[in-house]
C-alpha cells in the first residue's frame, strides 16, 4: 500500500513548516478577524476612522439614489448568478473551492461602483449561499462584514484609479491587493475553526494557504480585466466618481 | 425550474408563519446543521429541517431533484478526501494512498446530511416564502427600503442575468470560441483572455440596464430616501408557537452537544 | 380645446457633455390630442420625452434651457413628484421596466409611492390592468410574459396613476408584430375610454399613420416638420423615417392627371376603396403588367434538413416541442427570410444550422457534416452566426480585435488574420475604424463590428438574427444593403425578421414557420401570395401587398412595392 508521504516526498516538511506556525497564525488571524469585523460594523454605521492627518472617527453619509439602487440590485444580481452558477470548483465541499468568478466580482464590484458595489459584495454571497443552500453561521456574518470592509478597502485604494493606465493604478493595485487576498484567504479559516467546521490546525492552515495560493495565481487577469471594466463603466457613467449627486459627504 | 421563483403558495400554515419566524427557523437549522459531525445526529438534523418541507406542502421532488445529486456528490468527496487529512480511528478499508477510517466515514456521511440539511431548509424557505414577504419582513425588522428593495429587484433580475449569460456563451461559441481546446497550458496562458470574452459582454449588459432601470425607478415616483408607508406584519399565536418549539428543539440540541454527544473530536 | 403641453424655445445638455441635444422645440399639444414623434436615431426624440416627463433634469441632471409646461406647472420650478402625478411614460424596452414579482405588485408601484390606500390601489390596478386588456394577470410573474404583455403592464403601471399625459418612448421597437399590434391596440383603447393625451415615439410609420392626430419629425435636435400625418408623410422626403407604402404609391401618382384623386390615402383601406373608385370612374380593367418571378438555379444544397425535431427542456416538467417534423434544404447563394411569430421555432431551426442546438431527432447535414458529430466550434468555420444583440458578443476595447477574434479561435496565421480583417472591415464599411473602442460606436456600428468579425472567418453560410431591431429606417437599410452585398459575393445569407417590409425589399425566398413547423417555403412573391395561409400564421404581409391583394380583380401579381404598383397600375388597360 502506498500512503500519501510516499506519493508526495515533501508533505512530512509542509505538515511540520505549517504546524510550527499555525497556532501563532491562528490566533493572529482570530484576532484580525474580530478587529476587521468590529471595522466592518463602524463602516455600516456610517463612520470612518481618519488616519492623516489627525487619527479620528469622522462621520460620512450619502443619499441612495435610483442610479446606485439599480446599481446595488444589479451588482448583487450578478454576484448571485455567478456565485451559483460561475464554475466553482470545490475542492473539500464548503471547505475548499476555487471560485475565480465570484472573488473576483466581490472586488470589482466596490471598486468600480463605491458604496452600491460594497453594499451588493456584502450582499451576494449571502443570497446566493442561502438560494443555493450552502449556508453555515460563520458566512451569514463573515460574509457581510468581510466582504463589506475588504471591499471598502478596495474602494478607498483601488477604487482611486482602476483604470490601469498609471504607474499610480499598478502600484495602488499590488500593494491594496495583497492585503485584499491574505485577509479574504485566511480570515475565514480561523472562524471555520471555532465553529468546529474544520478540524484544528492543519486544516486552517492548509485551507488558508491553499485559497492565498489562488489568489497570487490569478492576480494578473485582474489588471487587463478591470481596465476594460472600468472602461464600461465610465462609458455608462456609471463610474463611482461619476454617480451623481456625490454622496460621499464626509460630516467631521 | 428557476431557483428565484420557487415560491409555491400552498396554503398551509408555515407559509402563513410570519417571514421573519421563518428566517429565525432558517437560522436555527444553519447553527443545528453544523453542530454534529457524527452521521447519526447530522442525518437527525436533516430530517428535523424536512419535516418543515412536509409540513408546508412543498413538491419534495423539486427539492430532491437537483439539489439532492449535489448532496451526494458532497458526501463522497467527504468520504474519500477526509481521511486524507484526519489522524485517528480505525482503518475500515484501504485503497492505494486512499485509508478510509471509521471516523473519516462518519465525518464525510455527516457531511453530505449536514449540507443536505441547509439545502433543503433553503429550497423549503424560498417555496413557502414570497419575495413581498420577504420584502415586508426584512422592512420589519428595520432593513433600510433601499435593501430590501435592491434584493427584490435582484431576485427579479437574476433569471434574466443568467439569460444574459447563456446567450453570451452561444455568441462566443459562435465565433469558435473554446474554452476547453488546447494543451492545459496554453489553457492557463489563455485563461486572461476567456475571462474577459465572458465577463465583459455580461457586465456590458448588466451596466445598460442599470441607467434605464433607475430611469423607470424615477418615473414611478420611488424616493429612497422616503419610504413608503405600508402595512405592517403582525405574529400571531402561530408564529409565537412555531417559534417557542423551533427554540426548544434548538435549545435541546445544543446542549446534546455541550454534553459532548454527536461530536468526533479530531485530529489533523 | 386647452394645452395641457406648452414647450418654448426647449435646450437641452446632457450632464457632462457641452452638446445641445435639444436645439430650440416650441411646441403646444391639446388635451385628449395623439401626438406622434418621428425621427432618425440621434434626433433627441427619447431627450424630449425626458424633458416633457421632468425626468430631465430631475432624475438624470444636465442643463435645461428655455420652459416646459405641464398642465399650468413649470417642471424646473415645481418638485418631481408633482409633476409626476400628471405624466405617465413608459420606455422602450419592457425588462427594465417591470419591478415587482407579480403583475398587480408591478402596477400598483406607482400608486404605492402616492401613498394611496389599499383598497384604492387595488380598484385601480383592476382598472388599468383591464385598460389595457390583461384582465386576470394579476398573480402572474412579469418574466414568465410575452414582449407585447410585459409592455403593456408598464402601460397599465403609468396609466394606473390617472395621468393627464401619456409618454411613450418607442414602446413597440423590441416587439415582434402580434406585441407591437398588443400595444398599438392599447393605445387606441386609451382615447376610446378616457381623454388621455398622448405623445409616442415610433419609427413604426403605419401604425402611427392610422393613430395620430398630429406628426413631428426631428432632426438633430429641432422639429423640422409637424402636421397632420397626410400632409407630413407627403412632404418628408429624405428625413430618416419611413414613408408607409400608400403613402408612397401617392407620390408617385401625383404626377399622373388620371389619379390625382387619391390624395394620400393613411391606411390600406382607404387606399383600397379610394383606387377601386378610380377604376371604376376610369373604367379599367386588369393590368397587362406582370412580375415574373425568375427561376433560380440550385445545386446542391449546402444546408439539408431531416425529420428535424426538437424539444427544450427534455424530461422536465417545462418540457416544449420547437420544432416538429422540419424537412428544408438552402442552396448556396440563397437570401432568405425566416419569418414567423416569436415561438414558432426561427431561432431554434437557425441555431441548428451553426451546431448551437443539437437535434433531438432527425439531422440537419451542413455541407456533408452532420452536426450532431461536430462540436458548434467546428461549424462556424462554415456557417456564421449573428445575435440580435451585437454587445453580447463585443468584449475587446479596439475594433480590429475584436474582428480578429473569431480568426484567432480558428489558429490562423498573424498575416492571415491581418488579411481578413482588414477584407471584413472594407466589406461592411468600416474602414478607418480599427482603433476605434466598439462600446463607444452606435447601435448599427456596433452591429457591423458584429457582423465583421463573423466574416472574417469566411463562412459560407451567414445567419443574422434580427438586423433592424432597435434601428431607426436608415440604419435597418444600411444594414440590409450590406446584407445584400453580402449575398452578392456568393454566400447564403439567412436573415431572421419580423419586419415585412424589409423582407419584401430583400428576400429572393422566404420561409414561414408557426408552431415548430414550415407552413411556406418559396419565392418572396408567391409566399406573401398565399394570405389565408399568412393569417394562420399571424403574418401580415407590407401594406402594398394587402392593397394589391384587396385589389386582386386589377392587379395579375402579388405586389411587393410601391414601385410596382405604381407599375400595374399605369398599366391597366381600359375595359372593352
Amino acid at each position: 500500500m502506498v500512503s500519501w508521504e510516499e506519493l508526495f516526498p515533501w508533505l512530512p516538511w509542509l505538515y511540520e513548516s505549517m504546524e510550527t506556525v499555525r497556532d501563532p497564525m491562528f490566533y493572529l488571524h482570530t484576532v484580525a478577524c474580530f478587529i476587521l469585523l468590529a471595522l466592518a460594523v463602524v463602516l455600516i454605521a456610517g463612520r470612518e476612522i481618519q488616519i492623516f492627518p489627525k487619527p479620528k472617527v469622522v462621520r460620512f453619509h450619502y443619499k441612495w439614489t435610483a442610479r446606485m439602487v439599480a446599481l446595488y440590485a444589479l451588482g448583487t444580481a450578478i454576484g448571485t448568478v455567478i456565485y451559483g452558477f460561475g464554475g466553482m470548483f470545490w475542492i473539500m465541499p464548503g471547505i475548499m473551492s476555487v471560485a475565480f468568478f465570484t472573488w473576483y466580482m466581490l472586488w470589482v464590484l466596490p471598486v468600480l461602483f463605491g458604496w452600491p458595489g460594497i453594499w451588493a459584495a456584502a450582499t451576494m454571497e449571502i443570497l446566493a449561499a442561502v438560494i443555493f443552500g450552502w449556508v453555515n453561521v460563520p458566512l451569514l456574518y463573515l460574509a457581510f462584514a468581510y466582504d463589506f470592509f475588504l471591499g471598502w478597502w478596495a474602494w478607498k485604494t483601488v477604487g482611486r484609479d482602476p483604470s490601469f493606465r498609471t504607474v499610480k493604478s499598478w502600484l495602488l493595485f499590488l500593494g491594496s491587493y495583497s492585503v485584499y487576498a491574505f485577509f479574504q484567504s485566511f480570515g475565514w479559516g480561523a472562524q471555520y475553526v471555532w465553529w468546529g467546521i474544520i478540524p484544528l490546525p492543519v486544516m486552517f492552515m492548509t485551507r488558508s494557504a491553499f485559497n492565498i495560493i489562488w489568489y497570487y495565481f490569478f492576480i494578473w487577469i485582474y489588471p487587463p480585466l478591470t481596465a476594460v471594466l472600468y472602461t464600461l463603466a465610465t462609458r455608462y457613467r456609471l463610474f463611482w466618481k461619476q454617480i451623481e449627486p456625490q454622496p460621499y459627504t464626509r460630516v467631521v | 425550474m428557476s431557483v428565484y421563483r420557487l415560491y409555491v403558495d400552498k396554503g398551509t400554515f408555515i407559509h402563513r408563519l410570519h417571514p421573519i419566524v421563518k428566517i429565525v427557523w432558517l437560522f436555527t437549522i444553519v447553527v443545528l446543521a453544523w453542530t454534529f459531525n457524527r452521521w447519526e445526529y447530522a442525518f437527525v438534523i436533516f430530517l428535523w429541517a424536512l419535516l418543515y418541507a412536509i409540513l408546508s406542502r412543498v413538491p419534495l421532488k423539486k427539492i430532491f431533484g437537483t439539489a439532492f445529486l449535489f448532496v451526494i456528490w458532497t458526501a463522497i468527496l467527504s468520504i474519500i478526501l477526509w481521511p486524507a487529512f484526519l489522524r485517528g480511528g480505525n482503518v475500515v478499508f484501504e485503497w492505494n494512498v486512499f485509508r478510509f477510517t471509521d471516523i473519516g466515514l462518519s465525518v464525510g456521511i455527516a457531511y453530505g446530511f449536514r449540507i443536505g440539511a441547509c439545502m433543503v431548509a433553503a429550497l423549503g424557505w424560498l417555496m413557502t416564502t414570497s419575495q413581498r414577504e420577504l420584502i415586508e419582513g426584512l422592512a420589519d425588522v428595520r432593513v433600510p427600503y433601499q435593501f430590501s428593495f435592491g434584493i427584490m429587484l435582484a431576485l427579479r433580475y437574476a433569471p434574466l442575468l443568467l439569460g444574459e449569460i447563456g446567450r453570451v456563451r452561444e455568441a462566443q461559441k459562435s465565433r469558435a470560441f473554446n474554452w476547453n481546446r488546447g494543451s492545459v497550458k496554453r489553457r492557463i496562458q489563455a485563461f486572461a483572455e476567456n475571462t474577459r470574452v465572458l465577463v465583459v459582454p455580461v457586465f456590458n449588459r448588466m451596466l445598460s440596464s442599470v441607467n434605464q432601470i433607475a430611469l423607470c425607478l424615477d418615473s414611478k415616483g420611488c424616493d429612497f430616501s422616503k419610504p413608503p408607508k405600508r402595512r405592517k406584519l403582525r405574529f400571531n399565536r402561530f408564529d409565537k408557537g412555531f417559534l417557542a418549539v423551533t427554540f426548544c428543539v434548538t435549545a435541546f440540541f445544543l446542549a446534546l452537544r455541550i454534553m459532548g454527544y454527536g461530536w468526533i473530536t479530531m485530529l489533523a | 380645446m386647452t394645452d395641457v403641453i406648452e414647450i418654448r424655445n426647449l435646450r437641452y445638455t446632457y450632464a457632462g457633455s457641452e452638446d445641445l441635444v435639444l436645439k430650440g422645440i416650441d411646441l403646444a399639444v391639446r388635451k385628449g390630442e395623439i401626438v406622434g414623434v418621428m425621427g432618425p436615431t440621434g434626433a433627441g426624440k427619447t431627450t424630449l420625452c425626458l424633458a416633457l416627463s421632468g425626468l430631465a433634469p430631475h432624475s438624470i441632471g444636465g442643463k435645461i434651457e428655455g420652459e416646459v409646461v405641464i398642465s399650468g406647472m413649470k417642471t424646473t420650478e415645481h418638485e418631481y413628484a408633482d409633476v409626476a402625478r400628471k405624466i405617465g411614460i413608459v420606455f422602450q424596452d419592457p425588462e427594465t421596466q417591470l419591478f415587482g414579482m407579480e403583475v398587480e405588485e408591478d402596477v400598483a408601484l406607482r400608486l404605492v409611492n402616492m401613498e394611496l390606500p389599499e383598497k384604492e390601489i387595488e380598484e385601480r390596478v383592476k382598472s388599468a390592468l383591464h385598460m389595457v386588456r390583461l384582465d386576470g394577470f394579476e398573480k402572474r410573474f412579469p418574466y414568465s410574459l410575452s414582449g407585447g404583455e410585459k409592455q403593456r403592464v408598464g402601460i397599465a403601471g403609468a396609466l394606473a396613476a390617472n395621468p393627464e399625459i401619456l409618454i411613450l418612448d418607442e414602446p413597440t421597437s423590441e416587439l415582434d408584430p402580434i406585441g407591437k399590434r398588443e400595444v398599438f391596440d392599447a393605445i387606441r383603447a386609451l382615447r376610446e375610454l378616457r381623454e388621455t393625451t398622448i405623445v409616442v415615439v415610433e419609427h413604426n410609420s403605419d401604425e402611427l399613420a392610422r393613430i395620430a392626430d398630429r406628426i413631428l419629425v426631428m432632426k438633430e435636435g429641432k422639429v423640422v416638420l409637424e402636421g397632420e400625418a397626410r400632409d407630413v408623410f407627403s412632404r418628408v422626403g429624405d428625413l430618416g423615417v419611413r414613408i408607409p407604402d400608400v403613402v408612397q404609391l401617392g407620390n408617385l401618382l401625383r404626377t399622373r392627371d388620371e389619379w390625382t384623386e387619391y390624395d394620400y390615402p393613411l391606411t390600406v383601406e382607404d387606399a383600397s376603396h379610394i383606387l377601386s373608385t378610380i377604376i371604376q370612374k376610369q373604367k379599367y380593367a386588369s393590368t397587362t403588367s406582370e412580375i415574373g418571378t425568375p427561376e433560380i438555379e440550385r445545386e446542391e444544397p449546402i444546408i439539408e434538413v431531416k425529420d428535424l425535431w426538437y424539444v427544450y427542456g427534455r424530461g422536465t416538467e417545462e418540457q416544449t416541442t420547437a420544432l416538429r417534423e422540419l424537412n428544408l434544404e438552402i442552396y448556396q447563394g440563397d437570401l432568405m427570410a425566416l419569418i414567423g411569430q416569436n415561438g414558432s421555432g426561427k431561432t431554434t431551426l437557425a441555431k441548428h444550422f451553426n451546431g448551437l442546438l443539437k437535434p433531438t431527432k432527425g439531422s440537419v447535414i451542413v455541407e456533408g457534416l452532420d452536426t450532431k458529430k461536430i462540436p458548434a466550434t467546428r461549424l462556424a468555420e462554415i456557417v456564421g452566426y449573428c445575435f440580435q444583440n451585437p454587445d453580447h458578443q463585443i468584449f475587446n476595447t479596439k475594433v480590429w480585435d475584436e474582428i480578429a477574434f473569431g480568426p484567432r479561435n480558428l489558429f490562423l496565421t498573424e498575416k492571415e488574420i491581418r488579411d481578413r480583417v482588414s477584407e471584413s472591415l472594407q466589406e461592411v464599411g468600416l474602414k478607418g475604424y480599427e482603433n476605434r473602442n466598439p462600446f463607444f460606436l452606435g447601435k448599427g456600428e456596433r452591429q457591423k463590428v458584429a457582423v465583421a468579425s463573423v466574416l472574417a472567418m469566411y463562412p459560407k453560410v451567414l445567419v443574422i438574427d434580427e438586423p433592424s431591431t432597435g434601428m431607426d429606417w436608415k440604419d435597418s437599410i444600411s444594414m440590409m444593403e450590406l446584407v445584400k452585398k453580402i449575398n452578392q459575393t456568393g454566400k447564403t445569407v439567412i436573415f431572421i425578421t419580423h419586419d415585412m417590409n424589409l423582407v419584401a425589399k430583400y428576400a429572393r425566398r422566404v420561409i414561414v414557420m408557426a408552431e415548430g413547423k414550415v407552413l411556406l417555403d418559396g419565392p418572396t412573391r408567391s409566399v406573401f401570395g398565399q394570405e389565408e395561409t399568412l393569417r394562420k400564421a399571424f403574418i401580415k404581409p407590407p401594406e402594398i401587398t394587402q392593397l394589391s391583394h384587396m385589389l386582386r380583380d386589377y392587379f395579375k401579381s402579388t405586389v411587393l412595392s410601391p414601385d410596382e404598383a405604381y407599375d400595374g397600375l399605369l398599366h391597366l388597360s381600359p375595359m372593352n
